[in-house]
């Protein structure tokens, strides 16, 4: 495409020119980069400049100025200008800020975007983008090799030299040696022989290393490549390794698709060469040799990652029970990390002077601050240890360090029904019946020592490696339940297996409980919930207002008793369902036989 | 006598090329498995040491070679190689390696195990 | 008594965390040096600038000066949102905290980091054993250096903080991760004693060959001694990757341990995490 043109990113900051560089790239739009105002300047020179994203502060100067001299030249003064400034330096008072931005629109700039950090900035950009370009601007980033040569410019006409150079941006890659554990690697430069990588794998001369890339459409295509060249470049911390690549159809893909991403060659010429070299690649897929390998990553922690996209509430709790791996508790060692549920941090723990495994259950620090719920939760744990019951995983003890609010519990060495259904296969109908009466028969029991689960769902179910159903988690949910902090935002466990008194925030009795477990056990016998939606809140106001499919709808298999008795027990109204589990277990029993 | 020494690290190589030339031997190196064998093709070889995973052609496939070819088959082969494994030993000793040395090894394990492969052809 | 070292804190974030913690911590303020040391203190919080690369800098200083001590280094800000925290704790940061968190938050997350690290269990130490020996072992016979096993940590990650490492990929009977961890100039004095040559020649591929060999043997020997048991495993190739902040893997319901030894007084580290495939979580 001749008539290629780019937006100009202009910020003191080289991490965050190459952040936003590379996710404009993605979203289809030609981008180049400068961090002061002599290199931007050099680039219009040279290079047709659509639209410019600008700092306010500058290396060698101020946004205002350059903005100002640009409205002065007749070459530039129609440029459409738009500030995005960083949060953190905006530290001036409301009135100042105000009349900066007055100030900027004055000038002539058509937007002025405060990068809050709250989100990311990118996508409000490019929602900027969209409306401010001319439409058809963004290149195909689905389509790479699709454009066809005598397209007609979508933008306006080429202005000046239509002369190429890489520019200031990589593609995100990774590198292996051993086509198991990638490590990150950003190509350079790319041409139809190899390609250039900045990477931290430090290889050597004629080694053999895998190149893998992320295509439009989700795929990811990997390649052998060998090295043919290293030089240091960050030292100590990366280098930069020129690879040549066996010649594959993957690698045609490849190359197309980043060459053409990088302006490199017209989209006709990398049709050509695709085209041209793809019958005489007969080269075994490096690909399908990689598939078959357990494949691991050289990445950062997906915590972290939460960390940073909001859910303040939640990553603060991840980092709560992340500070607490590989510590001892009282006279409990915190051997590896489980899961966090909205009450509590689940580690597999070992106790030291009764020397067995155990499950180490840490409560959410958000809750064991409250007094009142400490309280309560006290309480109910006193209540729950009295349970003994084959099928209810043991309370064993419950403590504090400091702040720290932990339960023992009996260790369950195996998985929760949640995993089963992960994997459809190996779900046994008559199986399945077995563990719901066997549930019922439990939670009957329970019922009758007063108190009710309210977080009855398919993770709170477990199967030992002997294939014995016990049922986890009581009590925690009926004391926080109590505390008006937990209610929100997730006061109740999963939406998925609410009742509608549940949701309401009415007083719960075995009715509710009875309710929950329909849904858990409707899930395993249809493969899908009751209710689905995008969101919580979709979610509960189906299981509010939305008619039940009947189980025996979406699974035919299953017997037209055994949807009815769901069906009874996923009644909108309390009163509607089965009053008690021995009247349910009934039902049950009778379906077996 | 003249001794090549296979190995694709560097490092290695000249780990034993030095113990190799204190025995007052003359050391060969070679990168990998293929070019063990031009050297052996080049003639004049006394004895092979090499290491188990290279690139481009193993240590295996080098032995199962030498060992196919009437010129070579004469010539001893000492393995040297991380995987310590008696299982590992077995398979070397079986397709035709007269020795087999585990890393890590000291000097003198290596001085040993050369002179022991030598006398023995 | 818990003793933190607070860097870089202005009085008036000092009151924010006097706030936050306290009377009862044992806080000592001091500015950064280049020559910082951490000494016996339990824990590190460092007051974040305005320059994200010149607080990353620090940070890899203080990481370097823990010199492999599981040492938690704490970055604290007080700006309103929650920035990325992924660039600092690349750097070596172990949490990137905000005084406008929820004080009980930041609270209970200081007050966890400080508790102390747990002893490994016997099985721990069963299948923890062969790696020190062997380590040590390949160590003396190599390079005649007489490596000192100091201290063991669990994680929940492999997390690499030093120059150089090898990473071996496990797979077989067992699945995991192993990596070696060493600065500069340990990796320098290890290998050209391997080669009984002068550190002046090792060259960056020589570095790689040796680190790559070092994994290489700990990894085969170790293999060894697993014959026939449930941590038994298969090799790959290894990979050298060189700066810090590495993640790999993770495994959930497994523990990495980090063996911390010392050799010539200086730190290096082996991360360990390996679960057989028949043990359930």
């Amino acid at each position: 495409m001749d008539a290629l043109r780019y937006l100009l990113l202009i910020n003191r900051e080289a991490r965050f020119l190459k952040t936003l560089s590379s996710s404009l790239l993605e979203a289809g739009f030609p981008v180049l980069a400068a961090e002061s105002i002599s290199d931007a300047q050099a680039l219009l020179s040279s290079q047709a400049v659509a639209l410019i994203i600008c700092d306010t502060d500058l290396q060698d100067g101020d946004g205002y100025e350059f903005l100002a001299a640009l409205k002065n030249s007749p070459d530039t003064k129609n440029l459409p200008f738009i500030f995005l400034v960083s949060a953190r330096y905006v530290v001036d008072s409301l009135e100042e800020e105000v009349s900066k931005i007055l100030k900027a629109f004055d000038l002539g700039a058509i937007d002025f975007i405060i990068d809050s950090m709250e989100e990311d900035v990118s996508r409000s950009l490019i929602k900027r983008l969209n409306k401010t370009l001319p439409a058809g601007f963004q290149q195909s980033a689905d389509a790479p090799s699709a454009a066809p040569a005598d397209e007609t410019p979508s933008g306006p006409p080429e202005r000046r030299d239509s002369k190429r150079i890489v520019p200031g941006y990589a593609v995100e890659s990774e590198i292996s040696r051993d086509g198991a554990l990638w490590i990150p690697g950003r190509i350079t430069n790319i041409n139809e022989q190899g390609l250039m990588m900045e990477t931290a794998l430090l290889g050597k001369l004629g080694m053999s290393v895998y190149v893998r890339v992320p295509l439009p459409g989700a795929q990811t295509v990997a390649i052998r490549c060998h090295i043919r060249h290293i030089s240091i470049i960050r030292q100590p911390s990366s280098a930069e390794v020129g690879l040549e690549a066996d010649d594959t159809a993957e690698w045609i893909e490849i190359y197309t698709y980043i060459a053409k991403l990088m302006g490199i060659v017209k989209a006709a010429e990398t049709k050509k060469i695709a085209g041209g070299r793809q019958e005489s690649s007969e080269a075994p897929s490096a690909a399908q040799t990689l598939s078959e390998r357990k494949t691991q990553y050289v990445y950062v922690d997906p915590e972290l990652h939460a960390a940073d996209t909001g859910q303040a509430g939640k990553a603060l709790e991840s980092k709560f029970y992340r500070s607490l791996i590989g510590k001892q508790l009282g006279n409990y060692k915190a051997v590896s990390f489980i899961g966090a549920g909205s009450m509590a941090g689940v580690f597999k723990g070992w106790d030291v002077l009764l020397e067995r495994h155990v499950a180490l259950k840490v409560i959410s620090y958000r809750l064991s601050a409250i007094p009142s719920f400490r309280e309560m939760f006290i309480r109910e744990a006193r209540m729950v240890s009295r349970l003994t019951h084959p099928h209810i995983a043991q309370l064993y003890h419950l403590d504090q360090i400091d702040d720290v609010l932990y339960l023992i519990m009996e260790f369950i060495n195996g998985g929760t029904l949640a995993d089963i259904l992960k994997d459809r296969n190996n779900l046994n109908l008559a199986k399945c019946l077995e563990y719901f009466i066997t549930t019922c028969r439990t939670l009957d029991f329970v019922s009758k020592h007063n108190i009710v689960h309210r977080d009855i769902k398919p993770a709170n179910i477990m199967i030992d490696d002997r294939g014995v159903l016990k049922i986890v988690d009581f009590g925690i949910a009926a004391a926080g339940d109590e505390t008006s902090e937990s209610r929100k935002p997730e006061g109740f466990g999963s939406p998925l297996y609410a009742s509608p008194e549940c949701i309401l925030g009415r007083p719960l009795d075995l009715c509710s409980d009875i309710y929950s477990l329909g849904a858990t056990f409707y899930h395993v016998f249809a493969g899908v919930p009751p209710f689905e939606g995008e969101t919580d809140d979709i979610i509960t106001a189906k299981h509010l207002n939305e008619q039940l499919v009947p189980l025996k709808k979406v699974s035919p298999m299953v017997s037209g008793d055994l949807s009815d008795i769901i069906g009874k027990m996923m009644a909108k109204k309390p009163q509607e369902r089965y009053q008690s589990y021995r009247a349910l277990a009934n039902d049950l029993t009778e379906v077996v036989h | 006598m003249k001794i090549i020494v296979a190995d694709d690290s560097r490092l290695v190589r000249g780990i034993v090329e030095k113990i190799v030339v204190s025995m007052g031997f003359e050391a060969v190196p070679a990168a990998n498995g293929q070019e063990a064998l031009d050297l052996l093709e080049a003639g004049g070889i006394d004895m092979v040491l090499l290491d188990w995973n290279m690139p481009i052609m193993n240590g295996m496939d080098v032995i199962k070679t030498m060992r196919s070819d009437e010129s070579f088959r004469q010539i001893p082969v000492l393995m040297v190689s991380t995987e310590s494994e008696d299982e590992r030993i077995r398979q070397a000793l079986e397709a035709g390696a007269q020795g087999y040395l585990p890393k890590p090894f000291t000097p003198e394990q290596l001085t040993g195990a050369i002179r022991r492969v030598l006398s023995m052809t | 008594m818990k003793k933190i070292l607070g860097i870089d804190f202005s009085p008036k974030a000092e009151i924010a965390l006097l706030k936050i913690l306290g009377k009862d911590a044992y806080i000592q303020y001091e500015k950064f040096q280049e020559t910082i040391r951490i000494g016996d203190n339990d824990m590190v919080l460092l007051w974040m600038d305005e320059d994200q690369a010149l607080v990353e800098q620090k940070i890899g200083k203080l990481r370097c000066a823990c010199n492999f001590q599981n040492i938690p280094i704490i970055v604290m800000h007080d700006q309103p949102r929650d920035i990325p925290s992924q660039p600092y704790v690349i750097a070596g940061a172990t949490e990137v905290l905000s005084l406008s968190d929820p004080a009980p938050a930041c609270r209970n997350i200081i007050n966890g980091y400080l508790i102390p690290g747990r002893e490994p269990l016997p099985e721990e130490k069963a299948y923890l054993d062969p790696f020190i020996r062997n380590t040590c072992h390949i160590l003396k016979t190599m390079a005649g250096m007489d490596a000192v096993f100091k201290k063991v940590y669990f994680s929940n990650a492999i997390r690499i903080f030093g120059d150089v490492s090898g990473i071996m990929g496990l797979s077989g009977n067992s699945e995991g991760t192993l990596a070696v961890t060493f600065y500069w100039d340990l990796a320098k004095t290890i290998i050209a004693r391997m080669m009984n040559t002068e550190e002046d020649q090792i060259d960056a591929e020589l570095i790689h060959d040796g680190v790559s060999e070092i994994i290489n043997m700990i990894s085969g020997t170790t293999k060894k001694d697993f014959v026939g048991k449930p941590h038994h495993f298969e090799i790959t190739l290894p990979s050298v990757v060189v700066g810090p902040g590495h993640q790999i893997g993770y495994f959930q319901n497994t523990a990495a341990a980090v063996l911390i030894f010392e050799v010539d007084g200086q730190a290096f580290a082996l991360h360990v995490c390996i679960k057989p495939k028949s043990a359930a979580a």
